[in-house]
């Protein structure tokens, strides 16, 4: 069975001459399709923990490896951070300019685009986009790289509730298609649970709870299981040991 | 066409008003032509091709100071932002000349450099640097930290982040300081050909006063004030045609 594989991923910060250690040993194995979320509260880690693995920031010690994958990885930030001077496919075109091929360029962002329903804007400017529109973007940005792990960073956070839901159902539709691996931080533990198979809860750099969400999909947010493992999440944050 | 309308408003009272001055007697005509001499300065210059002759030797001379001005800034700019030991080297002697007037420096530039054309070129250069310069550089500073994360996260190398993000993102601030930098040459040169010159408008003028022939001298700034709007019109028009989404973006 093909997974991503960290072990004791160590990362310490120096903030004001005072060592602050981020990330605590992380250990974790993500199954190849498997759809995590990575809940907690502000400050905890998340966001470094997904950098690292993405090799944007170097851990201080431990490793990440792919079994039996090539260990393909994009990330879709809160914001959509788009380059305001390119048109949308032009944006899109960036992720991959490691592609030597053209017509192979052009043809997935195309496909990209189809799959995202955006095919009319391929020449708009970020700019006469809406939020929502931006993010969807962003998504398509990272969906170029054809990631087999697409770390996500609170992506739908910034945007309206409606929007939101909106996001998180095509999101859903997307990886269904595509069975990547998806990592998801968010702050919004139904988000969390609506989405994902299995639902971490993070605390001062460390897993504090591994729970599992067995329910088919799409979810009805509504139904006493839904509500039953929220509730469980909800509880493992706001936990005795937090202060 | 509304706003043309509005714009024109203006000089056309002014023109009116002066046209009545005229025909009131109201000024001295060695202070304010009239309108037979002004005609006359137009018919003269423009029959000779002497004007052309002006315009074109102007033109000339701050084209070429603005590109050296652009050869010196770009590198200079980039330098600074993205070596910031060199910066600590520099940053006090550049704010040292900063604080020169360019105007000052003419008695130095004619001693080193002849009452020639590097005289000239040497003062546009002084006077237009400083402004492309500070935009290219706060343009860079300008660029925000999260993109260039994002495009670390695309694995875009040195060159590609540097072309598709900074760059990119600090266009807007660049092309302003262009802008300002091109309209510093322009009003330089000016001064510059009134000092140590044979041609050119600054030089139409300045003759024009010492021979006391008051219609040359309106002539002559009339077509430094149009050839600076135009100049600077046509710029504004090139960069709203080849990138849209300037200034569209706040609107």
């Amino acid at each position: 069975m093909s997974a991503c594989i960290i072990r004791g991923l160590m990362k310490d910060f120096c903030l004001n001459g005072r060592e602050l250690k981020v990330l605590k040993g992380i250990d974790l194995r993500l199954e190849a399709g498997s759809f995590v979320s990575l809940v907690g509260y502000s400050g905890c880690g998340k966001s470094t923990f997904l950098r690292t693995l993405l090799g944007l920031t170097p851990p201080d010690s431990g490793s990440v490896f792919f079994e039996g994958m090539e260990g393909r990885r994009a990330i879709v930030f809160q914001e959509p951070r788009l380059i305001r001077s390119k048109t949308v496919g032009q944006n899109l075109l960036l992720a991959l300019h490691h592609c030597p091929v053209r017509e192979e360029k052009e043809r997935v962002v195309e496909s990209v685009l189809c799959i995202l329903g955006l095919s009319a804007f391929r020449n708009a400017y970020p700019h006469q986009l809406s939020g929502g529109m931006a993010q969807r973007i962003a998504l398509g940005r990272a969906l170029c790289r054809q990631p087999e792990l697409l770390l996500m960073d609170e992506p739908f956070g910034a945007l309206d509730a409606l929007t939101r839901k909106n996001l998180q159902r095509e999101l859903l539709r997307i990886y269904l298609k595509r069975k990547m691996t998806v990592l998801f931080v968010s702050h919004d533990v139904s988000e969390a649970v609506f989405l994902s198979q299995r639902v971490l809860v993070m605390k001062e750099g460390d897993f504090v709870r591994d729970i599992s969400v067995d329910l088919p999909y799409p979810r009805n947010t509504g139904s006493p299981e839904f509500i039953e493992i929220q509730n469980d999440v909800h509880r493992s944050i706001v936990s005795e040991n937090y202060y | 066409m509304k706003s043309v309308c509005r714009q024109l408003l203006v000089p056309v009272l002014l023109l009116a008003l002066y046209l009545w001055a005229c025909r009131m007697e109201m000024v001295n005509p060695y202070l304010l032509p009239r309108p037979k001499q002004l005609s006359d300065s137009v018919f003269r210059l423009l029959s000779g091709g002497e004007l052309f002759e002006h315009i074109r030797i102007s033109l000339f001379r701050v084209f070429c100071g603005f590109s050296i001005t652009m050869v010196l800034a770009f590198p200079l700019a980039l330098l600074f932002h993205f070596a910031p030991r060199v910066r600590d080297f520099l940053e006090a002697s550049l704010h040292f000349l900063k604080s020169v007037p360019p105007l000052a420096m003419v008695p130095l530039f004619i001693l080193w450099f002849g009452i020639g054309e590097a005289s000239k070129l040497a003062l546009i250069v002084a006077a237009s640097f400083f402004p492309l310069f500070l935009n290219i550089e706060s343009g860079l500073q300008q660029v925000d930290d999260r993109l260039v994360e994002m495009g670390r996260s695309l694995d875009l190398e040195k060159r590609a982040l540097f072309f598709h993000i900074y760059l990119a993102e600090s266009l807007p601030t660049i092309l302003t300081g262009m802008r300002l930098s091109f309209g510093y040459s322009w009003r330089a040169l000016i001064g510059a050909e009134m000092i140590a010159a044979s041609s050119g408008l600054g030089y139409l003028i300045l003759d024009a006063q010492e021979m006391a022939r008051t219609g040359d001298l309106f002539v002559g700034l009339a077509c430094i004030g149009g050839l600076g709007l135009l100049l600077d019109s046509l710029a504004l028009r090139s960069v709203r045609r080849f990138f849209p989404w300037i200034g569209a973006e706040n609107s």
